[in-house]
């Protein structure tokens, strides 16, 4: 078990350095920034000045292994536009984001399974056909069309649900939140649905194609003739047995989801990490976007490390290994 | 796949409303975009057709039931909002079907090349597919796009430098099981390269599977190009597609112009709905494991 | 074959499967019955419709099929018109069903403890630490070393062998009235399949449980039962006691399959094949399903040949049963 821990943290180690090679390296070769920050008319020896102060006269090796080397240290620059460290940007924006694509993954959770699970054990049932056609919508739907039809219908035409930002938040533990109040929940409402209806439909069709597999074999059948109740048979061991690709799917569906808040929040103004590096990438705010693409990436890293471990959990045949 | 089984393929295909409802709306949008110059009232790209006057006006359609320019309402620039989805509708699926075509080619071959390969080859390709797997689609195209700026081919490029590990990944899969038939080794025991091996011999033998892949990457690389054109990454202002559509719509949403982002999207949602149905039809025939 | 202690008759049993090629009428009216104790035989090759009978039996046959017409009476009541509760505390009470394949059979994510407890629970009411003293009694009389320890295992730490001992004392837990092996040996290696079998033969000789074994393997059916019914195309062809039915064949197809047993006293001899192959389920020509491979076979035979007596305990599906 230990040993199984220590080989995954080196992995992610590993998959953390070789984004940062990636997303620096691509970066560098994105061209000047140089040309963002200073006026058009600068003269050359201001440029220069400009280049060797914020270290870009450095070659590619050099300036990747000073970033690593602040990277580490948790500094990755500071920000073009708002002149602060950028880390301290994202990290600031980090919870809203955080909250929205929880409740998102909540929702699809929670909508999710127990639909999936229906549609694979009554394959006949007319409400199968509606979950089934839901679901079909429900991936081809794009999510920020979702998300302006929702406004239009509950802000525009209805007046019932506030159309942007996060609404008034309480804090816990230090942390803003906006769920614990009443304003917050209203305002959070939407932007979580428009995020969780791709994979409401994701884990629909994940679970009822898993289940229908399992429920097709030899064990189902042998617990079946030990004459178990259809309700155990399906709850507590065909279920068990799916666990291990939804949860997989879960794990990675957050990280798509953490991602994916950038249309949600570039849409209800939300004021997360996302909006913040969709405008960072409008006026080509380098550090910031370093700095978002490798506090996502941890994030991943992070989920993923996560979803192995619970895999040991659920299937002895991992946990031995 | 020989005649007689495609006849019953079809025969099969036949039986699911789902499927041939999908097969109707592809077939019926792909018409619709291949035929934009001919069918829409308009030319949205010239700018002699646009008037000011003609701004935001409301759908047509709501007074009386006719074919005619502004049967959708038009947006800010005075331009008919029916022929812009038509020609929005052929950007977006150029761009979907081209993505899918270039990143089925690059991601076959190198799944190809690493199952039959194996060694440190396969080990080469599949980590950097892993790596690229355990970072989101979204970001990637984000990042490329945003270095790259606005531009249907580099939407191209970026989208297939996406999705080339899916096809990869099955291709692999598939060699890997090829290998092992006896018609390798004949073919092998005779003296043909290995090149020769894997286009000529191998790859007929995994097309099903990848054509699987690809009916359902289609739709999903028809959403992705929509939504980083929606963000203004993706194609140019000039010649927009249902995304970029939508996000103008969006901004004149608030004053009660809802045409202009209500049709565009609904199109495209038609769109690849259409699509998914026929891929999830395409896959249920094809997939053996999933026939009793 | 008849008499009070008669545990199980089936009359006319048929199971159809309606799939979108036609209707595979895998149980195409099959009547046998066993007495208390009884260990029967039922061979025939794989899609002639043994599994499918023994399935019937306890009722699990999955979509697409049905069991369209026929009565299973076991223990005085048709199991056909039993409501699905009470056939619930039947399986596994009464009733219990031994499957092919040991690695399948088993849930791989609950512990084997776990899996023989639940049972226990559902059909005796009891307390979870008595079930568990239980169930380790149960795994040592299988012949499970450290039956204690094993209960906290999973399916995948047992070898098949042992798998298939599990499943059996899942099987005879409640000591049921009769046990439907389907193939439970095919998956395994050849020493232990006679292991397994020898361990099966003991524990529903002690307890009195009827056997159904179903198999392909005459040699085993030879070695271990007291009786043998033989299916072709879904139709019983021939039932009989072990000697007769083995000694006295009267089926051409029973005959081609016991003259392709490998004996011990004729090792040079080529074994004999039956030309040919099972017919298609689907459009099963009317008469004797066997009439396009047979060597005898007339004019007579497009009338379908009933199972008639043809000896003291015996009893085949054939016009020329006199002319062999």
């Amino acid at each position: 078990m230990f040993a199984f821990i220590l080989r995954r943290i080196y992995q992610s180690v590993l998959v953390l350095f070789c984004v940062s090679l990636v997303v620096f390296a691509i970066l560098y070769l994105s061209g000047d920034p140089i040309q963002m920050l200073l006026p058009a008319d600068a003269s050359q020896e201001q440029i220069d000045e400009m280049r060797r102060h914020l270290g870009l006269d450095e070659p590619f090796w050099a300036q990747y292994l000073s970033f690593l080397r602040n990277a580490l240290q948790g500094d990755m620059g500071r920000s073009f536009t708002f002149n602060q460290p950028a880390v301290k940007l994202i990290l600031e924006r980090a919870p809203a984001t955080l909250e929205l694509a929880v409740s998102a993954m909540i929702l699809a959770i929670l909508l999710g399974i127990p639909a999936g699970l229906f549609a694979a054990v009554k394959p006949k049932s007319w409400l199968t056909q509606i979950i089934m056609s839901g679901s079909l919508f429900g991936i081809s739907l794009p999510v920020f069309w979702m998300g302006i039809m929702l406004i239009m219908v509950f802000s525009v035409f209805l007046g019932w649900l506030p159309s942007s930002g996060r609404g008034q938040t309480a804090s816990f533990g230090g942390i803003q939140l906006g769920f614990l109040t009443w304003d917050g929940c209203k305002h959070l409402l939407m932007p979580a649905f428009t995020l969780a209806i791709h994979q409401v439909a994701m884990i629909v069709r994940l679970v009822r194609a898993g289940m229908m597999e399992v429920m097709l074999q030899d064990y189902i059948k042998f617990l079946r003739a030990k004459g178990l109740s259809e309700r155990r048979v399906v709850l507590v061991h065909a279920l068990k047995n799916i666990m291990i690709p939804v949860v997989t799917i879960i794990g990675l569906q957050t990280g798509y989801t953490i991602a994916f808040a950038i249309v949600t929040e570039s849409i209800f103004a939300w004021p997360g990490m996302g909006k913040l590096v969709i405008d960072a990438i409008h006026s080509l705010d380098r550090p910031v976007i370093l700095a978002y693409l490798l506090v996502v990436a941890l994030m991943f890293v992070f989920i993923n490390f996560m979803v192995d471990l619970t895999y040991s959990f659920l299937d002895p045949r991992i946990r031995l290994k | 796949m020989n005649w007689h089984a495609l006849r019953e393929s079809w025969s099969e295909f036949r039986e699911s409303p789902a499927g041939l409802c999908g097969l109707f709306l592809t077939t019926l949008l792909f018409l619709a975009a291949l035929l934009a110059p001919l069918l829409s009232p308009l030319n949205p790209y010239d700018l002699e057709q646009l008037f000011l006057e003609n701004s935001l006006k409301v759908p047509s359609l709501l007074d009386n039931w006719a074919y005619e320019s502004f049967m959708l309402g038009s947006d800010g620039q005075g331009r008919c909002m029916y022929s812009a989805i038509l020609y929005g509708l052929r950007i977006s699926l150029y761009v979907g079907v081209a993505s899918t075509l270039l990143s089925a080619l690059i991601g076959t071959l190198a799944g190809l090349w690493a199952g039959y390969q194996g060694g440190r080859t396969d080990t080469l390709i599949m980590r950097l597919a892993d790596i690229q797997l355990s970072f989101p689609a979204i970001l990637i195209a984000l990042v490329i796009m945003s270095l790259w700026g606005q531009g249907v081919g580099k939407i191209i490029i970026a989208i297939s430098a996406v999705n080339w590990v899916f096809y990869a990944r099955t291709a692999r899969a598939s060699t890997l099981s090829e290998k092992e038939k006896d018609y390798v080794d004949a073919a092998i025991s005779i003296g043909v390269s290995a090149p020769a091996i894997m286009l000529s011999e191998v790859l007929p033998n995994i097309m099903a599977p990848i054509i699987v892949i690809g009916t359902v990457r289609i739709a999903n690389a028809i959403l992705l190009e929509a939504t980083l054109s929606f963000l203004g990454l993706g194609v140019p202002v000039t010649e927009p597609s249902l995304g970029a559509l939508v996000n103008e719509g969006y901004r004149v949403l608030f004053s009660g112009q809802w045409w202009v982002s209500v049709f565009p999207g609904l199109a495209l949602m038609l769109v690849v709905l259409g699509i998914n149905q026929l891929g999830d039809r395409l896959r249920d025939i094809l997939n053996p494991r999933l026939k009793r | 074959m008849s008499g009070a202690d008669v545990i199980l008759e089936i009359k006319g049993l048929k199971t159809h499967f309606f799939t979108r090629r036609g209707v595979v009428k895998a149980v195409d009216g099959v009547d046998f019955s066993l007495r208390r104790g009884e260990v029967m035989g039922l061979v025939g090759e794989s899609g002639a419709g043994k599994s499918i009978t023994g399935f019937s039996i306890l009722r699990l046959i999955d979509e697409p099929g049905r069991i369209v017409d026929g009565e299973v009476i076991f223990e005085g009541r048709d199991l056909l018109t039993v409501p699905e509760a009470e056939m619930r505390r039947l399986r596994g009470d009464r009733l219990a069903m031994v499957f092919q394949d040991p690695q399948t059979s088993l849930d791989p994510v609950f512990t084997v403890g776990s899996q023989i407890v639940e049972s226990l629970v559902f059909h005796q009411s009891l307390s979870p630490s008595q079930a568990g003293s239980r169930a380790a009694e149960l795994l040592r009389a299988v012949g499970i070393p450290d039956a204690e320890k094993r209960l906290a295992a999973y399916p995948h730490q047992f070898s098949g062998g042992m798998r298939q001992r599990v499943v059996v004392a899942i099987a005879m837990a409640q000591n049921p009235a009769l046990l439907v092996a389907d193939e439970p040996t095919t998956a395994l290696d050849v020493t232990i399949q006679a292991q397994v079998l020898t361990l099966m033969r003991r524990l529903v000789r002690n307890h009195g449980t009827a056997m159904i074994l179903i198999t392909h393997n005459m040699a085993l059916v030879g070695q271990f039962c007291d009786s043998i019914a033989v299916m072709y195309a879904g139709q019983l062809i021939e039932h009989g006691t072990k000697e007769k039915v083995i000694r006295d064949p009267q089926h051409p197809y029973t005959q081609g399959l016991i003259r392709s047993i490998p004996g011990r006293q004729e090792r040079c001899r080529r074994l004999d094949q039956i030309p040919g192959m099972m017919p298609n389920l689907i459009d099963l020509p009317p008469g004797c399903p066997f009439r396009p491979r047979c060597p005898s076979a007339g004019g007579d035979c497009v009338q379908r040949p009933l199972l008639r007596p043809v000896g003291l305990d015996h009893q085949a599906a054939c016009w020329r049963r006199n002319r062999p």
